[in-house]
């Protein structure tokens, strides 16, 4: 089974971000990258079922598209678990469109049975990517998946999440009978929880609640250090990747007023009933 | 690049058709209070607006949609498939829809609005927005980045403008007056919907309550509020303000409030009348939930935890303490 994982350089999420004075960029030279938390849950959670279903002979593959200094997320990727890097060269930004239209090429390529990727990004934030390509390759997807079930080993005896055990094993049993052909994935949706089984080839993203990646170990650093990273351009690759959105203005939220706090919790509910918010 | 001709993009007719579709959002039974929002931001584009009701047996919910005003139109499909209606059933109702007759589709940016509107603008070629906070002009758009750090604003010049929504930014619309007709209602049964690969086998609701987007009180709590002291306290606050709850990380992976009611980047983006936060510290991750809250009233015993610095009122001490008090002064 083939697993691709396209993953995304971004801002190290955890740092206060700069606004350029050009008011259309985010300051990102000299500020520390880090692979996109969610995409590192997705690789993480594929790692996870690589080690614990070896019957699957899984394959992991990760792509990402964006300058040179993507390489370095990549070698992070393969310190992970990854079996293959690809590294599509690409030095300007592109929009979530244009990646999804790259990410279909390599998916012609390559032939996954699945993707698993990052439900959204922690710079943009558009949650785009995901869903563009499943619809671009007409395949199924699930969003936001808090379990990803591709095994009836995995089924606990009490079952799993709205599936009973049951109904479970009964779906994953007619997947080992034919090819793996079938997945159930559990997602979590306003009110609560969502099961879906989905038929292969499909598209999985996942939110950071999937897992919490391991740290990683020093031999696994100095392994990937000598590991090969395919090298791919965008340039190459024949498909349209004109923007389509005009940034006009970026700039910081309105600053709330200074906070008012107060020694007795009447005074809070007589400002309270001040401003008529009671 | 390899096009079989199922997943080559739609074409898009170059002319101007001019209206705007809104995506109710229903349980099947009654409109959520999304809808009515999203309707009174689909005025901002000076076009006619119409609004779709896909489910199954919602008859009732689209005579409710047709009781709004500013919807000249109701499109229904009633069937029963769309008991479980996902993203790629929606698509396949929505392409032809896109492509003949609608430039603009709104949608709320929940679970169903987030999976649909980019697999469907992907299968139209054409670049959506998620997110919109505030409709600028027709055509530009504000949305936040960055975990809500900053504002970006975004000129959209697609001849197919899709969007997800914040509902809870924009006011709801009002009903029509007695005089006005309810709108009409166009039937969409004949269309056909997706092949499916992908099936809804159950769903696991953990508690009910008023959606965090649209509550006007939302509590949130933190890792501060984990005493078990506190519960009852925290219960007592919830019904005098008639507040749903909603939690940080901390809070669920305490087993304090249920997974979906995560309120941050990862999780549930709120904006209430009034936010009250009980033992939050105020993670960059948190506040990006809370950023369009009007009034946010922070409750820590730590004076100099993060979430004062967005808070417009706060008190200072141990919940077991302050909330009583609250409580107390609240009644009189």
């Amino acid at each position: 089974m083939k697993i691709l994982v396209p993953i995304k350089r971004v801002i190290d999420p955890y740092i206060a971000i700069r606004i350029d004075k050009d008011e259309l960029h985010v300051v990102s030279e000299n500020i520390p990258h880090a692979m996109n938390p969610f995409d590192e849950t997705a690789l993480s959670e594929a790692a996870a079922l690589k080690n614990a279903l070896p019957e699957l002979e899984i394959e992991i593959i990760v792509a990402s598209i964006g300058p040179a200094a993507t390489k370095e997320t990549l070698r992070t990727a393969l310190a992970m678990g990854a079996d293959r890097a690809i590294h599509v060269l690409c030095k300007q930004p592109l929009e979530p469109l244009a990646i999804a239209k790259l990410l279909k090429i390599l998916v012609d390529e390559i032939k996954p049975d699945l993707v698993f990727m990052g439900k959204q990004s922690a710079d943009g934030d558009n949650g785009q990517t995901g869903p563009m390509l499943a619809g671009l390759l007409d395949w199924p997807q699930a969003c936001s998946a808090s379990s990803i079930l591709l095994h009836e080993k995995q089924v606990p005896e009490d079952g799993f999440g709205t599936v009973g055990p049951g109904l479970a094993r009964l779906i994953l049993e007619k997947e080992e009978e034919n090819d793996p052909d079938a997945i159930i994935v559990i997602s979590e949706v306003e009110n609560g929880l969502a099961s879906r089984v989905l038929t292969l080839p499909a598209l999985v993203t996942c939110d950071t609640r999937l897992n919490t990646p391991k740290p990683l170990s020093l031999a696994q650093v100095m392994k990937a250090k000598h590991s090969l990273i395919e090298q791919r351009k965008s340039s190459d690759m024949t498909t349209e990747l004109t923007p389509r959105l005009a940034i006009v203005k970026i700039s910081e939220p309105p600053q709330r007023p200074p906070c008012q706090i107060f020694d007795q919790a009447s005074e809070l509910v007589a400002q309270l009933r001040k401003r008529d918010l009671l | 690049m390899s096009n079989t001709p199922s997943n080559a993009p739609a074409k898009v007719p170059e002319k101007v058709l001019g209206r705007v579709l809104v995506l109710a959002d229903h349980d099947h039974q009654s409109l959520s209070p999304f809808t009515p929002r999203m309707v009174s931001a689909a005025q901002s584009f000076d076009l006619p607006v119409d609004l779709l009701v896909a489910g199954n047996d919602c008859s009732p919910v689209a005579n409710q949609a047709a009781s709004f005003d500013g919807i000249e139109q109701v499109l229904l499909t009633d069937r029963e498939e769309l008991i479980t209606a996902g993203a790629e059933d929606l698509c396949a109702l929505l392409v032809p829809l896109l492509q003949d007759t609608y430039d603009v589709l709104l949608t709320p940016a929940n679970g169903l609005g987030r999976d649909l509107v980019p697999r469907l603008a992907a299968q139209l070629d054409v670049s959506p927005l998620s997110d919109v906070t505030r409709i600028i002009e027709p055509d530009l758009f504000e949305r936040p980045i960055h975990a809500g750090a900053a504002l970006v604003q975004i000129r959209l010049s697609e001849a197919k403008k899709l969007m997800t929504l914040r509902a809870g930014n924009f006011p709801p619309m009002k009903l029509r007056d007695d005089k006005q007709a309810p709108a009409k209602l166009v039937s969409l049964d004949d269309k056909a919907l997706a092949s499916r690969k992908s099936k809804l086998i159950g769903e696991e609701f953990f508690w009910e309550q008023p959606s965090l987007e649209t509550a006007s009180v939302v509590i949130g709590v933190g890792g501060g509020a984990q005493d078990k002291e506190n519960f009852a306290l925290i219960e007592n606050l919830m019904a005098q303000f008639d507040a749903s709850l909603g939690g940080t990380r901390l809070a669920l992976e305490l087993g304090m409030v249920p997974n979906n009611e995560l309120i941050g980047q990862t999780g549930r983006t709120i904006a209430p009348k009034l936010y009250i936060a009980l033992g939050i510290s105020g993670a960059v991750q948190h506040l990006a939930g809370i950023r369009d809250a009007q009034v946010i009233i922070a409750i820590n015993k730590d004076p100099d935890a993060p979430i004062f610095k967005v808070a417009d009122y706060g008190l200072v001490g141990d919940l077991r303490e302050v909330l009583p008090e609250l409580q107390k002064a609240l009644v009189l």
